[in-house]
């Protein structure tokens, strides 16, 4: 069994769920960790989260921009034909660094503001695929992945945008550049 | 002697508040933004793979015509998968520009009877067995099928649906190909094909109309 087959949509939204839920917890003061606040600790483990997710998906895309526009093309093929390449070089590149923010905590909040809009941007393509009924792979990791989309995609993606939006709004994280640089965190 | 209040019974409300995003932090996430997209098309611009950023039109890569005679003619021979020097040169990324519909995809239009469907398998399995209301456009007989099929397709922007074994099977992107190439904008391959309606269990009908 692959990497690609367990970390399926399905285990995936169940990571990003316990995720949320281990956030909630902390902000409900359920639990305490020893000289950490739990909160801020939880939206860490989130906000690492988050941008693992985002740099490990843009990898395969990356040295592949004619794979990810055959997929466009394929896929996603209600967006303008003129703005198919772009997107096909932009993306890719915009999810890295996104993801590269968010991991090493520089600017990270505003980080998480693209993940938020990169989420709902995908939230509404892939649900527009599975309404009308496109048999197509998303391409969100792999641009060959054989998983086709489906309802679960879509679930998948909204967590990942809740996930954003508590790394978003949290009052601050742990492990990050901006605290290094003595900023207020994420300001 | 104080006892600390165990951190389980501290009220939700002591929570500490969420942060609002700013304007600041929309000109960071708008600085991000432009920061990779410009370091992407500068990667582009210099990556031995990059590819053209301007849409390309089949006028701009000196699109060749297919050798068969346009499609109003009928007069098309029967095609052949070997590519030859008179092949189209597809457009980046365009192996099958063609979208693909699931099952349910294709039962929705099955359905509201939104769409035409092209069974592009021989005329004896079309006979055992085919979607109802479909029509028969066996893929390697293009010039025969042409005359009977397109007139019943007036209206080059309605839906075509084309299926044929399901899997590896070719023949539905064949006539999907002839018919954009006739003008038809609304073509698309039903990936599952035949095995998969068949396997549902949905409506079959058969003989040798629709």
């Amino acid at each position: 069994m692959t990497i690609d087959e367990i970390l399926n949509d399905q285990t995936l939204c169940g990571l990003s769920l316990l995720l949320v839920l281990v956030w909630a917890g902390a902000r409900r003061r359920l639990y305490a960790l020893p000289q950490l606040d739990a909160e801020t600790a939880a939206a860490t483990l989130l906000r690492l989260a988050c941008g693992f997710l985002l740099a490990g998906a843009s990898l395969d895309k990356l040295g592949d921009a004619d794979g990810f526009l055959g997929l466009i093309k394929e896929c996603y093929f209600y967006i303008p034909a003129s703005l198919q390449p772009l997107t096909a070089v932009v993306i890719p590149w915009l999810e890295f660094f996104t993801g590269l923010c968010l991991l090493s905590g520089f600017r990270w909040r505003a980080a998480a503001l693209v993940f938020c809009v990169l989420m709902v941007a995908y939230t509404l393509a892939v649900s527009w695929d599975v309404l009308h009924g496109i048999d197509c792979a998303c391409g969100c990791f792999k641009t060959d992945s054989a998983e086709k989309m489906s309802v679960w995609t879509v679930a998948r993606d909204l967590l990942f945008f809740v996930t954003g939006t508590i790394v978003l709004t949290c009052p601050g994280t742990y492990l990050s550049l901006d605290r290094l640089n003595g900023q207020k965190a994420g300001s | 002697m104080r006892h600390r209040r165990p951190s389980s019974l501290v009220p939700a409300s002591a929570a500490k508040p969420l942060s609002v995003p700013d304007k600041g932090l929309f000109r960071q996430a708008w600085g991000l933004f432009v920061f990779s997209a410009f370091f992407a098309v500068g990667f582009n611009a210099f990556y031995v793979d990059g590819i053209e950023l301007k849409h390309k039109t089949k006028k701009d890569i000196n699109w060749r015509p297919s050798p068969q005679p346009a499609l109003p003619g009928f007069g098309m021979a029967s095609q052949s998968s070997a590519p030859d020097a008179a092949t189209p040169t597809p457009l980046p990324g365009e192996s099958n520009p063609f979208p693909r519909l699931s099952l349910m995809g294709v039962k929705e239009r099955f359905d509201k009877k939104t769409c035409v469907f092209l069974d592009a398998r021989k005329p004896e399995e079309y006979g055992e067995g085919h979607i109802p209301g479909a029509l028969n456009f066996y893929a390697n007989e293009i010039g025969k099928f042409a005359p009977v099929v397109l007139p019943q397709l007036q209206d080059k922007a309605e839906e075509i649906v084309a299926y044929c074994h399901g899997g590896d099977c070719d023949f539905s992107l064949q006539i999907a190909k002839t018919l954009a190439d006739a003008g038809y904008t609304r073509v698309e391959i039903f990936t599952g094909g035949w095995p998969e309606w068949e396997k549902a269990g949905y409506p079959i009908a058969k003989g040798s109309g629709p």
